[in-house]
């Protein structure tokens, strides 16, 4: 899957997640870019992407995720493997 | 009667477990994860270990960020401390990140209310404040002044590691008047508070207000 298709699918993931459909992510937008991106919503994103695209990340992954760019490069790794 | 406070280690993890577990309780029945996540005792120290053996820093469950105080070579009291944000994430987001790991979707669903009900009394820490967490004394020991020490001594051993950080916090529920009293006695003042007006709350949590504690390191 290329890069521009996960960027388009995360993004509906984003919007379903924080349920506002004004939601753009590029790969720069970390966690302070978006309005209401806290602890719980997440936690509840993180398995909303890995639901999304049948994927599991492993913990060390997640905790490299500094922004949307970190967790478009890591589904490309799992989705394409 | 000897005390002697150290750093922990893995050998430690068994009591840990219990201050981070008690600690958690404050007060209540159950701690505020098995309240939220719908999860036995049982699997909450399942949750508690797996964190402890994923060694994750910056966030209170991390064996190396506590010390332990023991009394004529018993385990006594614990408290943890970290310096937040060191690396740039809070410690909210890392352990939001352990939680989605350990936690599976439906259970984590299943939460979202609750969780949000938590929102409503969380108080952000600040980023490269000292953080006190985990403050737990085993009964037999408690009124021996244990937690103070250990908290001067984590207050201590920090300032000489990182000499900016200028501020102590301790988050807590308003509820924990003996636990307050001690922080106030090692210089702690209320700084804030937030409540949840939403009744529900004392499902999840024996009190619906949470407060923020501080001292000044540089005065």
């Amino acid at each position: 899957m290329e890069e521009q298709e996960i960027l388009l699918q995360l993004n509906n993931v984003f919007r379903k997640c924080f349920k506002r459909q004004d939601i753009t992510v590029s790969p720069e937008t970390s966690a302070a870019d978006v309005t209401g991106w806290d602890s719980l919503t997440h936690m509840i994103l993180i398995n909303d992407i890995e639901r999304h695209f049948s994927i599991k990340f492993k913990l060390m992954e997640i905790m490299k995720f500094n922004n949307v760019g970190d967790m478009l490069a890591c589904i490309k790794k799992k989705v394409n493997t | 009667m000897n005390i002697n406070i150290r750093q922990a280690t893995e050998q430690d993890k068994d009591f840990i477990m219990t201050a981070i577990i008690e600690a958690e309780k404050s007060g209540a029945d159950i701690t505020s994860y098995g309240a939220i996540f719908s999860l036995s005792g049982d699997a909450v120290k399942t949750l508690v270990s797996n964190i402890l053996d994923e060694g994750i820093e910056e966030q209170e469950m991390y064996i190396p960020n506590f010390l332990v105080a023991e009394v004529d070579g018993e385990n006594a009291a614990a408290v943890s401390a970290w310096i937040e944000g060191e690396s740039g994430m809070t410690s909210n987001i890392i352990k939001a990140n352990m939680l989605a790991y350990f936690l599976n979707a439906d259970i984590l669903e299943g939460a979202v209310a609750k969780l949000g009900l938590m929102n409503e009394v969380n108080i952000s820490r600040e980023m490269g404040a000292l953080q006190l967490e985990c403050i737990y004394t085993a009964e037999k020991f408690r009124g021996m002044g244990l937690s103070g020490q250990l908290i001067n001594e984590h207050i201590k051993r920090k300032k000489a590691e990182w000499l900016s950080v200028d501020k102590a916090q301790i988050i807590l529920l308003k509820n924990n008047s003996s636990a307050l009293m001690c922080y106030e006695k090692v210089g702690f003042a209320i700084v804030a508070e937030k409540k949840c007006e939403d009744e529900a709350i004392l499902k999840v949590l024996p009190c619906d207000t949470k407060i923020l504690m501080e001292r000044k390191l540089n005065e």
